[in-house]
């Protein structure tokens, strides 16, 4: 942006209001240290230098409006302690994350992703159970994974590995998984089928 | 009856004021009273609480759902920015909505009044990511946008750098307190110096004590962006709309 020319077109807005070479009254304080633009500007008008007229556009509206803490440069610091934000359960979070760690992606865009993501539905199963449960923590811990399981998640344990694949190497010199007479059968058709056609 | 004239024999300068009391108020004269006060508050912008409707632009739940209340890392809080705070989660500094609400509507509610005294607006931003969107939503509200490097002087020097008579900014708008190195952005003192007032997006990491209408929210997401700059041209537009309007009454 050519900020030259911005402001120069500016010159051409009619405001109604003269502003003679040397005077720009609004910059007649430029102390930032003490009071508020407003408090400088209406102590200027007070003191006699400046009249209303002559005062800025802004004068009337923020007399009306004022902001809700005046803006001063210097201000006093709030001694009380910030509060951790804390819920009861950021314990079962904190257990499963523990034992099951993070395996699953989440959308941070979309909302309705929470609701689906395993954390969350273990948390909710877990209060649920919570209420009508007689055992210890560790059991109660134990039958949410199983009820989600049954639902369908399926929850490893954080380093478990999952099941073995055939791409494995140590597998290849195992068994095949066709029977040797089914095989022999194969080859026997094959061959003779092949050999019927040269002939 | 006797107790005016009681009043009206120690203190005889007051007795003009008290003469109106003498009889019951009349319901003609009242009505009148009650007709003018009604009509102010339709013309006369400064004695309607809330004349451009600057209200109904959002609620509570826009600000969440676009991420406003998400601030940077405990490390980095500013300690003036501590009252805003609702609280730190894992870290994270977390603002209070409940506090940027009021915050908010005031400074759409003055923006909306600069706009309407036909004020020059000017938004400021050096964040890469949303100089276009700022430059485009101060194209579209007819008002300024700066998203460069500053020049020192350009307010505190001006009549020099840009010659004498050179018309200032009536508002100052900052979607991004900060520069590209984390200070505080040059403008934010020289408006105060030059008695400009400002309305700023503060967040976690910013200082808000020389932005006139400070404004506690995240400045960092694209959705938190768009929400403000959709909020803050339809604040001027409205302004200038209604400035159009009153004036074609008049006419």
């Amino acid at each position: 942006m050519i900020i030259a020319l911005l402001y120069k077109n500016l010159l051409n807005k009619n405001t109604g209001k003269k502003t003679t070479a040397g005077s720009d009254m609004s910059s007649l304080s430029r102390v930032i240290k003490y009071g508020t633009i407003y408090t400088r500007i209406r102590d200027l008008m007070r003191a006699g230098v400046m009249k209303k007229e002559d005062g800025p556009l802004w004068y009337d509206t923020i007399e009306a409006f004022p902001p809700i803490e005046p803006p001063t440069l210097e201000r006093e610091i709030p001694s009380e302690p910030i509060t951790e934000i804390l819920y009861p359960e950021d314990v079962i979070r904190a257990k499963f994350y523990n034992h099951y760690g993070t395996f699953y992606t989440c959308d941070l865009e979309n909302q309705s992703s929470v609701a689906k993501s395993p954390c969350h539905r273990f948390i909710t199963r877990y209060q649920e159970l919570e209420k009508t449960w007689t055992g210890s923590e560790t059991e109660l811990f134990e039958a949410t994974a199983v009820a989600l399981n049954q639902e369908g998640l399926q929850l490893r344990k954080k380093g478990e590995k999952r099941g073995e694949k055939v791409r494995n190497v140590d597998k290849m010199d195992a068994e095949p998984s066709i029977s040797k007479d089914a095989m022999a059968n194969l080859l026997k058709t094959t061959l003779t089928d092949s050999s019927t056609k040269e002939t | 009856m006797a107790q005016l004239k009681l009043f009206s024999r120690l203190r005889p300068q007051r007795l003009c004021s008290l003469c109106s009391f003498s009889s019951s108020p009349d319901p003609v004269v009242l009505q009148q009273a009650a007709a003018v006060a009604v009509d102010k508050k339709q013309t006369d912008p400064l004695s309607h609480p809330d004349f451009f409707g600057v209200k109904e632009l959002f609620t509570l739940k826009d600000l969440f759902d676009a991420r406003v209340h998400l601030g940077h890392k405990d490390g980095l809080l500013d300690p003036y920015m501590k009252k805003y705070l609702f609280g730190i989660r894992q870290r994270q500094c977390i603002l209070d909505l409940d506090k940027t609400v009021p915050h908010l509507r005031s400074a759409l509610n003055f923006a909306a009044h600069v706009a309407y005294r036909d004020g020059i607006i000017l938004m400021i931003n050096r964040t890469p990511q949303f100089c276009h969107l700022v430059e485009k939503t101060a194209e579209e509200c007819g008002e300024y946008a700066h998203t460069r490097d500053w020049q020192g002087g350009c307010f505190t020097n001006a009549w020099i750098q840009f010659g004498p008579g050179t018309r200032l900014p009536d508002l100052v708008i900052f979607f991004h307190t900060l520069n590209t190195v984390f200070q505080e952005h040059t403008a934010v003192r020289d408006s105060a110096k030059m008695n400009i007032p400002t309305i700023g997006i503060v967040d976690s990491n910013c200082n808000p004590n020389l932005i006139t209408y400070p404004v506690p929210g995240n400045d960092d997401t694209q959705s938190a962006m768009q929400l403000y700059c959709r909020l803050f041209k339809t604040a001027i537009l409205r302004g200038k709309d209604k400035r159009k309007e009153m004036e074609g009454k008049t006419d």
